[in-house]
């Protein structure tokens, strides 16, 4: 049984106790009635007998005093029959006390002929001597009545006392009973709750099943609301931390993104600058030696002049690529990796001129690769260039060895040199931008390793190094699902 | 009495920078020993090489003012300056002073910089000509060159 329908019976049980009890009131106040009714009775007839005693010492007969009397006297039977109702007759029938009601049918009968024979004196119809009889013979039937009504109602009063007052009591009692017994329930399954939701998680009880045996009707509403928003709120707790954590790793690679953008442009900015202001001041230089007649100084300055032009161009164009190396481009044809490294060559011809190293390329690809050309030209020619520059002038036979091939579902370039090697230290920052380790060959842009390691990031590949001073190789390797 | 050209150092890892400033210093008519170094690493262990520099070169070592860039390989002038301090506790070089010879001008490079008591002057490269690198020179060690 829920806890409102124990609630419920509380109340219908105190109601029938209270209204049992008021009803016992009322009927025993109503015992009270019917002798006050009888009381005036005797008294009116009391009244009467004064009267008739007037007329037999010879006064004269007051017709309208006997007639109000008589009236008054009928009154009180008509109003004692008005007062019991159905269940009172029943309880009277019970007992054997509704013999009252005869009585009070008799009594106004007496009353109502004794009208009558006034009224017929009052007409002449009939003698002092006869009146006088009738209403004599009338005294003695009031009286009679009279005598003869106490003795049911004292009974019937003395009943309903001896029954109802017993029975509030036992329904009062049976209430206290009853009703300790539902608070008892009421409170004892709330406690039980309470100590089920407070006692220690126990790994062997699942609480969901034990709420779900141990609680019933409203509690068990109530736990399953509860469990339900208490879920509710975890959730949107999670979903807010998980917002957050979002959000702070973005915050966090945005911020790192512009510090990476700002050192970029200073940088940048920084290296532009340099042969610009370098070009300025040299030109000032050809124009006071053009004037002084040094024209030899003028025009190796103006020579300076160039390659400080040509080292800005070199400069601006590695930007450029670098900033197109972020950005994917739909040109994408099967390399033809042979002709790529004879392009190459005629490239750093410049660099290879002078070069007493021996560059030995191997191409071994049992698939063709398909992608964007320009981004393998600028891998390999900034490896391969880096490996020319910085040969190790104390080694007999400098070397730089390129080899492309494909394993499994792998794209693999090596790129080896016997070269001066990067210094420990600095091979974490080989492929930060603007970075030179070697302060002989220092002519190219800083940007080279960081637009070989753009191209091998767009390509989800990875590149490694491993540099001591008998050496240096790097190793890309790219899988080869973005290749085919 | 022979004349006496005192020594300084341009530490930068630009050549043409190097030629400018060699030629700005010529056109100031500064008479002095120049040693070229093109990274801080070179300039220190040519400092740190002090007894045999000094034998080699006995009126020209040390150098008593440098010209430092800031943006090299290996050792940047910023590092230079670190390792310049702690050098000049040991050896005989403290009245060497160091005057800033770069393209940059940040801001917070330049507190860094400047928070060294040894350094006496911040060039811009490109924004000078030879009165002014004649002047800024003679204010930082001028007293050397009283016999010109």
């Amino acid at each position: 049984m829920n806890i409102s329908k124990k609630l419920m019976l509380i109340v219908i049980l105190t109601t029938a106790e209270v209204s049992i009890t008021v009803y016992s009131a009322f009927e025993i106040a109503k015992g009270a009635k019917f002798h006050q009714l009888n009381f005036l009775h005797l008294k009116y007839v009391h009244q009467l007998t004064k009267s008739v005693k007037k007329i037999e010492n010879n006064i004269p007969i007051d017709i309208n005093t006997i007639e109000s009397d008589i009236l008054l006297i009928r009154q009180q039977p008509i109003g004692c029959i008005e007062e019991i109702n159905f269940l009172n007759h029943a309880i009277m029938k019970a007992i054997n006390t509704d013999h009252t009601l005869t009585i009070c049918e008799n009594d106004i009968e007496i009353a109502n002929e004794t009208l009558l024979s006034l009224d017929r004196y009052r007409k002449g119809e009939l003698s002092r001597e006869a009146f006088l009889l009738n209403l004599n013979t009338s005294l003695n039937g009031f009286n009679k009545n009279s005598e003869m009504f106490e003795e049911p109602i004292r009974k019937t009063v003395s009943f309903v006392l001896m029954t109802l007052i017993p029975l509030v009591l036992i329904i009062s009692f049976f209430n206290i009973i009853f009703i300790s017994y539902l608070s008892r329930t009421i409170s004892s399954s709330i406690r039980n709750l309470t100590l089920l939701l407070s006692s220690k998680p126990d790994s062997t009880i699942n609480l969901d099943d034990e709420l779900d045996i141990k609680t019933s009707g409203e509690l068990k509403a109530l736990v399953i609301a509860a469990r339900q928003r208490i879920k509710n709120d975890l959730l949107n707790i999670e979903n807010s931390i998980e917002l957050k954590e979002i959000i702070n790793s973005q915050t966090a690679s945005l911020q790192q993104a512009n510090d990476e953008l700002a050192q970029f442009a200073y940088r940048a900015s920084h290296d532009l600058k340099s042969p610009l202001s370098g070009a300025k001041s040299l030109a000032n230089f050809v124009i006071e030696d053009i004037k002084a007649g040094e024209t030899e100084e003028a025009s190796r300055n103006a020579l300076v002049i160039y390659q400080q032009m040509e080292k800005l161009e070199t400069l601006v164009v590695d930007i450029l690529l670098l900033a197109k190396a972020e950005i994917g481009n739909e040109d994408r044809d099967v390399i033809d990796f042979n002709q790529l490294i004879i392009d190459m060559k005629e490239r750093l011809t410049w660099l290879m001129k002078d070069n007493p190293c021996t560059l030995e390329t191997t191409i071994n690809l049992s698939v063709p690769v398909k992608s964007e050309k320009a981004r393998f030209a600028q891998i390999i020619e900034n490896l391969i260039s880096n490996g020319l520059k910085y040969y190790d002038r104390d080694k007999d036979a400098p070397y730089v060895h390129f080899d492309i091939s494909n394993e499994q579902e792998q794209l693999i370039i090596t790129v080896t040199d016997n070269g001066i090697g990067i210094p420990e230290k600095h091979q974490s920052e080989v492929f930060d931008m603007f970075k030179r380790f070697h302060a002989e060959t220092s002519n190219g842009s800083g940007l080279g390793m960081a637009l070989v390691k753009k191209h091998v990031e767009y390509l989800n590949g990875e590149i490694s190094l491993h540099s001591t001073n008998t050496g240096t190789t790097f190793e890309i390797i790219i899988p080869m699902d973005k290749l085919i | 009495m022979k004349k006496i050209k005192p020594p300084i150092l341009i530490v930068d890892d630009n050549e043409v920078d190097r030629y400018i400033l060699k030629r700005l210093i010529k056109e100031a008519k500064l008479e002095l020993t120049i040693f070229e170094k093109k990274d801080g690493q070179e300039a220190l262990e040519f400092l740190e090489n002090y007894e045999a520099n000094r034998k080699e070169h006995p009126d020209g070592f040390p150098p008593i003012l440098i010209f430092l860039d800031i943006n090299m390989p290996r050792v940047n002038g910023i590092q230079f300056l670190e390792e310049f301090s702690k050098l000049r506790k040991m050896i005989e070089i403290s009245s060497c002073v160091v005057m800033m010879f770069s393209s940059s001008e940040r801001e917070e490079e330049k507190k860094i910089i400047m928070g060294h008591d040894f350094v006496k002057g911040y060039l811009v490269k490109g924004t000078f000509q030879a009165a002014d690198l004649k002047e800024k020179v003679l204010a930082v060690i001028g007293q050397h060159l009283d016999s010109i």
